[in-house]
């Protein structure tokens, strides 16, 4: 959700090495993150600041995996060997093995971005065999499905 | 042998064997000498210590209401120490704690006891505040380690852990297990 750049990142690891100033990194291990609607899990997780505040989280693990709700409350999940998250721009890069469901629709590829902001998905095949996988679910109307022919207008 | 030798030879014997258990007895009884810290050399009370590195600059300071100095070993043991450390821009790191105790060359200093170790302040506010039950600082080094749980709190982060590893210059801390991380926005500071 938009709001969840405003809420604190609560951070659980096993290791930390981080440089405590304003413009410092700092690489955590075995990491679990919140923030707001955020929940990541990764093997190593680098933390970049700018001007005190987080402007970078790089994922790493086999796989990362990324979920959040978008303002509409949908949850979109994401797992790949590399997830490149950018709170600032709330752009989130997607690299190896990729694979993103959101609500019924899923995504399958090399490299991926997507815009939480505005929901774009951007894929590209990248390596493997070049191709992507999506699977759009239809969506469900409301109307009942029209009556077989013989029974139209009968029963009332 | 003659048999009016016996007596006396028994009575001899006698002598010596009581005579005997009475040192025996007597080292006994004597009390055991006091072993205890041994007296230190000398003491300073209300005192202001300015430790120099080989080069003359200030390692550190230190001032407190008591210290002892060991007077085989040469270490210092320090009551409700106050230090300061210059880092290498010459900002100076505060330490307290209940109790210190210093390696002879001063190149070690051990603080147990509610420990607190502030850095300098920063230009955009806040400082970095450590807490922890024990610290282990290293002033020429300007390094620090804990085998301990440490807080950490410094502008936009709070870190928690067990076992610490740090460079005061670099500002690099490495917590080794337990890691809790708290990142707040400026937005909400």
């Amino acid at each position: 959700r938009s709001t969840d750049r405003n809420a604190d990142m609560q951070v659980e690891a096993t290791g930390a090495d981080a440089v405590l100033n304003d413009n410092g990194e700092s690489v955590l291990t075995g990491v679990t993150i919140t923030q707001g609607t955020l929940r990541i899990e990764a093997a190593k997780a680098t933390i970049t600041r700018t001007a005190g505040d987080i402007s970078r989280i790089v994922l790493e693990g086999t796989p990362a995996q990324l979920q959040q709700e978008n303002d509409n409350g949908e949850l979109m999940k994401a797992r790949a060997r590399r997830i490149d998250h950018n709170p600032v721009t709330e752009v989130i890069v997607l690299t190896g093995a990729v694979e993103v469901d959101q609500g019924t629709n899923t995504m399958r590829g090399e490299r991926l971005t997507y815009d939480t902001k505005s929901g774009r998905l951007n894929a590209d095949g990248g390596g493997g065999d070049g191709k992507i996988r999506m699977t759009l679910q239809p969506r469900k109307t409301t109307e009942p499905a029209p009556a077989p022919a013989g029974e139209a207008g009968g029963g009332r | 042998m003659n048999l009016r030798v016996l007596p006396v030879v028994a009575l001899v014997l006698v002598a010596v064997a009581s005579s005997w258990l009475l040192w025996r007895l007597y080292q006994r009884e004597e009390p055991a000498s006091l072993v205890g810290p041994p007296r230190s050399d000398y003491a300073l009370t209300n005192f202001d210590l300015i430790a120099l590195d080989d080069e003359g600059r200030e390692s550190f300071r230190v001032t407190g209401p008591m210290l002892s100095r060991h007077p085989f070993l040469g270490t210092l043991d320090i009551e409700q120490p106050r230090f300061r450390f210059p880092d290498a821009d010459g900002q100076p790191w505060n330490a307290q704690s209940a109790r210190a105790w210093a390696a002879a060359d001063g190149k070690e200093l051990r603080l147990v006891g509610e420990v607190a170790f502030d850095g300098p302040p920063r230009e955009g506010g806040g400082r970095i505040e450590l807490r922890t039950p024990q610290l282990t600082i290293f002033p020429d080094a300007r390094e620090v380690k804990s085998d301990a749980l440490v807080n950490i709190v410094s502008p936009g982060a709070t870190l928690r852990g067990r076992g610490l590893y740090a460079n005061l210059d670099t500002r690099r801390f490495q917590l080794l297990s337990e890691v809790r991380a708290d990142y707040a926005p400026s937005s909400r500071r």
